[in-house]
């Protein structure tokens, strides 16, 4: 085990607003999601998406979405997208700057899930739309 | 048959050889005479007749009873242990002269014996033989069952009639006289043959009845079985026709289903259908793959956007690691405890003092609050290398993206190309005729099917009557057995009843016959006894009863038979007896011992008389005493006699001597 993995260990879940919990229930099963892990991947991308509209949220009522060793090795953008908003080397120090870091990101796909949400109205455009931004890069 | 030798060896008072002769040649001239004195040998001459057909003596009194039949003189000349033999033989003819000869020997061995010197005992069965003359008259035969043959020609039975003591009449008129009456009158009617005929007709009438096995109980239940199985083979063969016509005419229609196929070009059909489903298969196989493909695509997409969007905050983490690690105090050198420790004593980890608020006492607070310098350590070192490469796998995933883009679109290509193909092979299955074809062949399938089905229905039919077949053929053959039990049955009931007829019929026709002989003996009988007997008119009636026994009745009615004299008893034993000889067809001799004993003259005189008369031509032997011999007796006899017989006693040989 990688010296995150010990680290990580010590916080348990990551957490979403409750009412949240079924928008990740209905995109779970999009086609577009079939080949992801579920929810540690949809908890990203909701993550990304709030970063990139520069938009977070608070959780009113949070409650468990996954343990946070599902993650793995993207552990790392998590707490590096905390440590980049924190300025915090906590962030990698200990259990609770590491909680703090992951508090941050929760805000963020908290609000992301939601921009998430629209988008997969249209689930083949939202496809095409990610390509197309990767591709231009 | 006339008696015209009589031998007899060493029985009783006659010692050695003893010939007597009879004249039986001399015409009209029926009666012979035996003369001798009392105790001379007549009796012991009547017994050696009756002992040599019969094996037993009949008319010795109770003193001679116990005597032995073998000559004592005899038995004295024999050594102690040496056999010695006594025999009788009969010599009788017919009108050519000798016709039969009867033997009768037995042997004896004498035995010591304290109280009887002349113990004798007997060794074996007599041993009796008989010979006949032979057709031609040239030799004699041996007679083969010869107790049969005398028991055919002279019956012992009706001896009584034939050999007879006149002194011992009266006892004829004993208490069995009544069925030897009847035994007599059935031997003189023949009626022998009939009671044996109804005889067996009885016997054979139990045996019928025996033999009747009775109806079977379950008969009917079987007839009825059997009409039942006949009726379900009957059914099972109606059923087995139309399952055959059945069968034919689907193979019938198999044949028109498969030369429509084979007209109708059913290879290219096939092959067509063939390729349509290889083309679908592909497809299946390509759309899995397709989707595969397509789900890692979307896993790379998201993750390569979720990494390109986190690239600017990992890049931040990134200069800061480098930072730390490009510090002088990394890796920490001192624990952060023992940075704790030097906070306290206001000490810098070189040794020199620090002030309140200054920089130095915040780097130190910091470290003393690391954890862990090692882990510390160690996540930024893991980061260090680990964060660059994520930034570095994002052009790699964004390459990969490209190529399975293009790899799904292949899959899409080819799809499009296979589905056209497809359309293709629709349209040209469409122009021929494929629709009706497939429902002919599936028609085809569903005749198959039903000839399957008919197939088995023959076999089941087949099986069914086979089966019923075998029952019903062990229910017939039982059927049959009773049948025949049945007929064999009503054959034996009209037997029996036709048995049971003749019995009737014989019976009654015995009854009419003994009837008719026994009024015709009881007529000669009167008749007789009137001409013999001096004072027969004193008697009224001479009858046979019906049950057979002789009655002589007064004018007044009254029974007589018991309180007849002895010339009355003599005279209707021997009118009873000459009726009786008149209607025989046993052709013996009459031999009567002491004939006129006891009577007196008168009646002497009347049987002398009307004997010969009444026994014409019938061979008569008296064996009288001289003082029997009267001449009024003489004097009618003596026409008529052929053979005059003298026994007398021989005292030097101890023996008789006859002339």
């Amino acid at each position: 085990m990688g010296a995150i993995d010990e680290f990580i260990s010590k916080i348990n879940y990551l957490n979403i607003d409750t009412n949240k919990r079924e928008i990740y229930n209905k995109l779970k099963n999009l086609t577009i999601f079939k080949g992801t892990r579920g929810n540690p991947d949809i908890f990203l991308l909701s993550l990304v998406l709030g970063l990139k509209h520069g938009k977070k949220k608070k959780l009113m009522n949070s409650s468990n979405l996954f343990r946070v060793s599902e993650l793995g090795e993207d552990v790392w953008i998590a707490l590096s997208i905390g440590y980049a908003e924190l300025k915090d080397i906590h962030v990698f120090e200990n259990k609770d700057g590491a909680r703090e870091a992951f508090r941050v990101c929760e805000e963020y796909a908290n609000s992301g899930i939601e921009i998430l949400n629209d988008l997969m109205k249209k689930p083949s455009e939202f496809t095409l739309n990610l390509i197309e931004e990767l591709l231009k890069k | 048959m006339k008696l015209s030798k009589i031998t007899i060896n060493d029985y009783r008072g006659f010692y050695g050889k003893n010939v007597i002769e009879f004249d039986t040649d001399k015409k009209g001239k029926n009666i012979s005479l035996v003369i001798a004195r009392n105790d001379t040998g007549k009796t012991t001459l009547l017994n050696a007749i009756y002992w040599c057909l019969y094996g037993d003596e009949q008319f010795y009194s109770m003193k001679n009873s116990n005597k032995r039949i073998m000559s004592n003189k005899r038995i004295v000349e024999t050594s102690m242990d040496r056999k010695m033999k006594v025999s009788v033989s009969l010599v009788f003819n017919d009108e050519k002269g000798p016709k039969y000869e009867i033997t009768r020997d037995r042997i004896f061995k004498r035995v010591p014996d304290d109280d009887d010197e002349l113990k004798i005992v007997q060794q074996g069965e007599d041993i009796i033989t008989g010979m006949e003359m032979n057709q031609k008259g040239t030799g004699f035969e041996h007679i083969e069952h010869i107790e049969d043959f005398i028991a055919r020609n002279i019956p012992k039975g009706i001896s009584t009639f034939f050999i007879l003591d006149g002194e011992q009449l009266k006892a004829i008129f004993s208490s069995d006289i009544n069925y030897q009456i009847r035994d007599a009158i059935e031997r003189v009617a023949n009626i022998g043959a009939l009671n044996g005929m109804i005889d067996n007709l009885k016997a054979l009438d139990s045996k019928y009845s025996r033999a009747k096995s009775g109806m079977d109980p379950n008969s009917g239940a079987l007839q009825k079985g059997i009409e039942e199985l006949e009726e379900r083979i009957k059914e099972n063969e109606t059923n087995l026709e139309k399952s055959i016509k059945e069968k034919l005419k689907l193979k019938k229609q198999i044949q028109e289903i498969e030369n429509y196929l084979e007209s109708h070009n059913e290879k290219i059909i096939r092959e067509y259908g063939a390729r349509d489903k290889r083309i679908r298969e592909e497809n299946e196989r390509i759309v899995d793959e397709k989707t595969v493909e397509e789900n890692q695509l979307n896993s790379l997409i998201i993750s390569a956007y979720i990494l390109e969007n986190s690239k600017k905050a990992i890049n931040t983490t990134i200069k800061k690691f480098e930072e730390i690690m490009n510090s002088d105090n990394f890796p920490p050198a001192v624990e952060p405890a023992h940075v704790f420790q030097l906070l306290k004593r206001k000490e810098c980890i070189c040794g020199n003092k620090i002030s309140k608020n200054s920089d130095a006492e915040e780097r130190l607070t910091k470290l003393a609050n690391t954890q862990s310098y090692k882990e510390y350590f160690r996540i930024i070192s893991q980061g260090d290398a680990y964060l660059p490469q994520m930034i570095k796998s994002l052009g790699d995933k964004i390459g990969l993206v490209g190529k399975l883009r293009k790899k799904i679109s292949d899959y899409e290509t080819k799809l499009q190309k296979n589905e056209k193909e497809l359309h293709e092979i629709s349209q040209k299955l469409k122009d021929s005729n494929a629709e009706e074809i497939r429902e002919k062949a599936e028609e085809k399938d569903s005749v198959d099917r039903a000839i399957i089905r008919t197939e088995r229905d023959i076999i089941v039919f087949e099986n069914n009557i086979t089966d019923l077949k075998a029952t019903k053929k062990e229910a017939e053959i039982k059927w049959n057995n009773i049948k025949a039990k049945t007929a064999k049955d009503q054959l034996i009931i009209k037997k029996s009843e036709k048995c049971r007829a003749l019995i009737k019929y014989a019976e009654e026709i015995k009854l009419d016959v003994m009837k008719t002989i026994k009024d015709s003996i009881q007529e000669t009988t009167a008749k007789n006894f009137r001409e013999l007997h001096h004072k027969a008119k004193e008697y009224e009636k001479v009858t046979i009863d019906d049950n057979f026994s002789l009655s002589i009745r007064d004018k007044y009615g009254g029974q007589l038979i018991n309180e007849l004299s002895q010339g009355a008893a003599l005279c209707f034993g021997l009118a009873f007896m000459t009726a009786l000889r008149n209607y025989s067809g046993y052709d013996v001799p009459i031999i009567i011992d002491s004939p006129v004993g006891k009577i007196d003259e008168g009646n002497r005189e009347s049987i002398a008389k009307n004997i010969p008369n009444q026994l014409k031509d019938r061979q008569i032997i008296f064996l009288v005493t001289s003082s029997e011999y009267t001449s009024v007796f003489k004097e009618f006899l003596e026409k008529q006699i052929s053979t005059e017989v003298n026994l007398t006693y021989n005292s030097k040989s101890g023996g008789i001597d006859i002339s």
